[in-house]
């Protein structure tokens, strides 16, 4: 084999193998991605309730996740819940777990801070129209903070990408497990690591590129 | 009778800025409440529809104890706050449709005739950041008659614009008293209060001063404090 170039070398050996390690990468950040989006909504909104309790449990939450590594939390989910409450995940949907948990909690919090930018005077005109205050939420403050928090949920999700690479670590055939793969046994690192590297660069273009849309689409000029 | 205040009273903190307030507003009155910045005045109009809850004291409206905001009391604030994110229609009707729950087609046929009132029939679809100052609180003063209010307040609605827009606002605002509807409205536009209101209450320190007509305010004022404000004005 070593008489390939980079480019044989490249297209024989690393590219086959590549599209399956990209696609389990894919999957994990999309749907850990999607989850962590929904799940941070409600924890948002718990976590700016008026009632101590429900602050307390979204705060205490969010610090769990936040505070603890995430190459912990994932092999805590897949070794530890076994043996503490003995439920056994494949490698694949304890990545999935792990990984939207742990977004959920940043995102709840970038939620928040786009709820709290809204200016005050929209909850009041919207209190003084007799609106309940669910529907000044759904209806008048939350439509709001999509073109706000766009620019830090995509950051959010470009972290969630690279991410995804520490699921590795319980043997699950993403990007980097992948090319991590072929390289030993071929004895050629840059190559792969360099594959493993676009790999990643294109998902992250592509969700910027997809955010940018989004940011004209709700821009208030258009 | 449309509304009565008795010895409404509101601190923020140890800071009272409210020390007992009674008064009343007829139905069809227009009431303009004058004084100096930090009197009260925008704090006594945001106890009547409840932003801010009073510390003591009662309020009235139609006979009945108010205890939370009323959606038959219409507000117009100094800062128009529109809904940016939706159409000067949709700013109109979110609330007939969501509140009084009346159907969207004749929600939309309200909302019309009242943006042809304010003489904005042309902005219908547009976005609120699209409108001059003075278009966008000519809306908000629609959006609110589109939940058709028993009584109207008004917090400084002119104050944050360009003198040159003032004039539509309260163009807009003397129609609405003309027509016969209940209205409390803080100003600092003296010329306009004079002309409009039924009555003026003049307000400092958190306290009702001095009230009674235009002429009476204006051309003979009792109270030293009054006197000296209005100094200020001529």
């Amino acid at each position: 084999m070593d008489e390939l170039n980079f480019l044989e070398f490249s297209k024989l050996v690393i590219i086959p193998r590549l599209f399956d390690g990209m696609l389990i990468t894919l999957k994990l950040t999309f749907i850990s991605g999607a989850i962590g989006l929904v799940l941070g909504l409600p924890i948002a909104l718990l976590r700016l309730s008026a009632i101590k309790f429900f602050s307390w449990i979204a705060i205490l939450y969010i610090s769990l996740f936040r505070g603890t590594p995430l190459l912990l939390q994932i092999l805590f989910i897949y070794f530890a819940l076994p043996n503490l409450i003995n439920i056994n995940l494949d490698a694949f949907p304890a990545g999935i777990l792990a990984l939207s948990l742990n977004a959920s909690a940043y995102l709840a919090e970038i939620y928040r801070a786009g709820i709290l930018s809204i200016p005050k005077g929209q909850s009041e005109a919207a209190r003084a129209l007799g609106l309940s205050p669910n529907q000044t939420m759904f209806r008048i403050i939350i439509p709001q903070t999509f073109r706000v928090i766009i620019p830090p949920v995509v950051n959010e999700l470009s972290a969630l990408t690279k991410d995804t690479s520490l699921v590795s670590v319980i043997s699950l055939g993403e990007l980097l497990f992948v090319t991590q793969r072929i390289g030993a046994k071929y004895l050629r690192p840059w190559e792969v690591y360099i594959w493993a590297a676009l790999g990643y660069l294109m998902i992250v273009l592509i969700l910027s590129f997809t955010a940018s849309r989004l940011e004209k689409k709700y821009r208030y000029d258009h | 009778m449309i509304i009565e205040i008795k010895n409404l009273k509101k601190s923020f903190k140890q800071n009272e800025v409210l020390r007992g307030i009674s008064t009343t507003i007829n139905t069809g009155e227009v009431v303009c409440i004058i004084g100096p910045s930090g009197s009260g005045k925008s704090t006594m109009l945001r106890c009547l529809n409840f932003l801010e809850t009073p510390t003591a004291g009662e309020i009235f409206f139609e006979g009945k104890q108010l205890t939370n905001t009323s959606k038959e009391i219409g507000m117009v604030f100094q800062s128009f706050n529109l809904f940016p994110h939706l159409t000067v229609l949709q700013n109109l009707i979110i609330a007939p449709i969501n509140v009084l729950k009346i159907k969207k087609d004749l929600a939309e046929k309200n909302a019309h005739e009242i943006l042809a009132k304010v003489n904005l029939l042309d902005k219908i679809a547009a976005f609120p950041h699209s409108l001059s100052g003075g278009q966008q609180q000519r809306v908000a003063i629609a959006r609110a008659l589109c939940m058709q209010p028993k009584l109207m307040l008004f917090d400084e609605a002119t104050s944050a614009l360009d003198p040159e827009l003032v004039g539509e606002v309260l163009t807009v605002m003397r129609n609405l008293a003309d027509s016969g509807m209940s209205m409390a409205i803080v100003t600092h536009e003296m010329n306009f209060a004079r002309e409009v209101a039924d009555r003026i209450i003049f307000m400092d320190h958190g306290k009702i001063v001095e009230e009674g007509t235009p002429e009476q305010i204006f051309s003979n004022p009792k109270e030293p404090r009054t006197i000296e404000f209005l100094r200020n004005f001529s």
